[in-house]
């Protein structure tokens, strides 16, 4: 068995799949009058509004390198073949959400950041300091941070926060910016697979190690249901530090695979929130676990729930439950999957048709904002759609020669969605949203 | 290209029954999946013949409705395509790699049949399915593995270890 070339296999399954496919069902002779007779009937409970079937749109494939990463970008390419050509049904006519330029739709919460700063130093923006104030990164080469400014959006001039240097052997970069409690905090972690979370005044300062010694997971995708874990990562991450925050001085993440920890922000030893090992923090105070319902004694997951409860209050909110295999998250009052591209709440008194393709893993940001993406490898836009208010904002994408690139929402506590136009970014402050 | 609802569904309802049941396994599936599949380009034919691929549009639609969660909970009332009676095991019974197939999760086999029987690539799987095309690889890879479990080479004919 062992040693045999892998093309045997794979020539087998494409004869395999061939042969059987002669063995379908030949199409019944009144196809045509069912087919029509069913799309009336469903269009009439459409129309009534009784059931929100969900938006099947075909988006381009979403390259994604690891979402936990320094603002994470996505290309939006075409699929290349004629026959499997980009085919885009759009939104339908009874579709919820109505879409206009961002910038029209929420003006006071839409700011530009030049792609450089006058002295012609590239910048990324990361997280809002406050609502007039960016955080933005420098580069000193691909994804490595050199220096945070502070951007002031009413003047355009940037301050020097703090360099950030990266010592020799690091093995994933500055990232994971975000700000709270006055304080600026991210994450690296060095070649032997030991994270650091850092921290510096908003008002600049040098940098200070709060946290240290985070062991990195090892490589590969953390607590997979196949292999029996009761608990799927809500948001795995190679650095064992996933979902960064900063709340009533403490810091808080969720460990690798499993865990909610925290430590005080003045600096201290990282510590397990009592009764979290196999829960992740969705956005504090909220965690949340998954459990896989096998079948008897099967490998096979037959149903997958997903819990969640408030850390401090004891809170639970209504379990989610979806067969196995399939790839649904859940945010706090929402889930959605990407597959599906559908949102749901949780206790599925509310679906929803988004205009478009969910981005990345459907994050449900501030438990409102959720992002998706439309249209071709020309004319492309990203959509903020409030779940709250069944309002789409859309931003015009720009082709590159290899697609669009656009940024993904970091989690359901960004306050701040930001995203590459052609002559610098677009910032939305999801909290200046009324 | 006929430019009709009706000459597309006359042209190519059998070819897409044939994918149904390949992505699928069952016949009952493959009937329903079809069906569904072409309510929705019913509504959306306008739009999608604009785009000049309605049969892109069918398939994306039928790989993404087998792996989802709403399909399988209400797929009890969508089965009366089929003739009665006309279900028998079409499992000959020298193919093991066939029933190995019965046996994946439905990502994972949609995975192998986009793959293997619409010989697409791996960037071509990932926007059908709307998943990351390492979800892609490493959907493959898994399926793969099992399969390689339950088969071998030697079993088959015609093959030597």
């Amino acid at each position: 068995m062992t040693g045999q070339p892998v093309e045997n296999l794979e020539e087998t399954l494409n004869r395999t799949l061939e042969r059987h496919a002669e063995k379908a069902p030949a199409p019944a002779s009144d196809l045509i009058d069912r087919v029509e007779t069913r799309y009336r009937k469903r269009r009439r409970v459409r129309t009534t509004g009784a059931a929100a079937a969900m938006a099947l749109v075909l988006s381009g494939t979403a390259f994604g390198m690891w979402s936990d990463g320094g603002g994470p970008t996505t290309l939006l390419e075409s699929s290349g073949t004629s026959t499997q050509a980009l085919s885009r049904p759009g939104q339908k006519a009874e579709d919820p959400f109505e879409t206009t330029p961002i910038e029209k739709l929420w003006p006071e919460a839409v700011h530009q950041v030049p792609a450089r700063l006058q002295d012609g130093t590239e910048i990324t923006p990361q997280a809002l300091i406050d609502a007039r104030t960016v955080l933005v990164s420098a580069w000193a080469s691909f994804e490595k941070a050199s220096a945070l400014y502070a951007y002031d959006l009413a003047t355009g001039k940037a301050e020097k926060i703090t360099d950030v240097v990266t010592p020799k052997g690091t093995w994933l970069f500055a990232s994971g910016f975000t700000v709270g409690d006055g304080k600026i905090l991210w994450q690296t972690t060095s070649a032997d697979r030991m994270t650091t979370i850092w921290s510096v005044p908003v008002e600049g300062g040098t940098p200070v190690a709060a946290v240290e010694n985070i062991p990195a997971e090892a490589v590969g995708p953390a607590g997979s249901v196949k292999d029996g874990a009761t608990a799927v990562p809500v948001e795995p991450s190679p650095s064992g530090v996933a979902g960064l925050g900063v709340f009533g001085g403490r810091v808080y993440w969720s460990g690798s695979p499993n865990g909610v920890y925290t430590a005080p922000l003045t600096g201290g030893s990282a510590e397990l929130v009592a009764g979290t090992e196999k829960e992740r923090l969705v956005r504090w105070p909220w965690a949340g676990r998954s459990v896989s319902d096998r079948t008897q004694g099967g490998d096979k997951t037959k149903t997958i729930r997903w819990e969640l409860r408030n850390l401090e209050t004891g809170e639970k909110k209504p379990v989610f439950s979806a067969p196995g295999g399939t790839d649904w998250n859940c945010w706090i009052t929402w889930c959605s999957s990407v597959t599906e591209n559908a949102l749901t709440t949780r206790d599925g008194s509310q679906m929803t048709d988004l205009p478009g393709h969910l981005l990345d893993r459907g994050v449900v940001a501030l438990d409102r904002f959720v992002l998706s993406v439309d249209g071709s490898r020309n004319k492309a836009s990203v959509m903020v759609n409030d779940l709250q208010e069944g309002r789409t904002g859309s931003i015009a994408l720009t082709p590159t020669d290899g697609g669009v690139s656009y940024s993904v929402l970091r989690g359901a506590g960004s306050r701040m969605y930001a995203t590459p136009t052609a002559d610098g970014h677009v910032i939305v402050d999801l909290e200046a949203i009324d | 290209m006929d430019d009709t609802y009706e000459g597309f569904v006359a042209s190519r309802a059998q070819s897409l029954l044939r994918y149904g049941y390949v992505l699928s396994g069952n016949p009952h599936d493959a009937a329903d999946l079809v069906q569904d599949a072409l309510i929705k380009l019913r509504g959306a034919w306008p739009r999608v013949i604009n785009k000049r691929d309605p049969e892109g549009y069918v398939r994306t639609t039928m790989a993404r409705q087998h792996i989802s969660l709403w399909r399988r909970t209400r797929r009890e009332t969508l089965t009366d395509l089929v003739p009665e009676g006309s279900y028998t095991d079409p499992v000959p019974s020298d193919d093991l790699l066939w029933r190995a197939l019965a046996e994946l999760p439905r990502r994972q086999r949609a995975v192998l049949v986009l793959r293997y029987y619409e010989v697409l690539s791996d960037e071509e799987i990932a926007a059908q399915l709307g998943i990351s095309r390492g979800t892609v690889r490493s959907q493959a890879s898994r399926a793969l593995e099992k399969l390689r479990r339950t088969w071998s080479p030697a079993v088959m004919e015609g093959s030597t270890r």
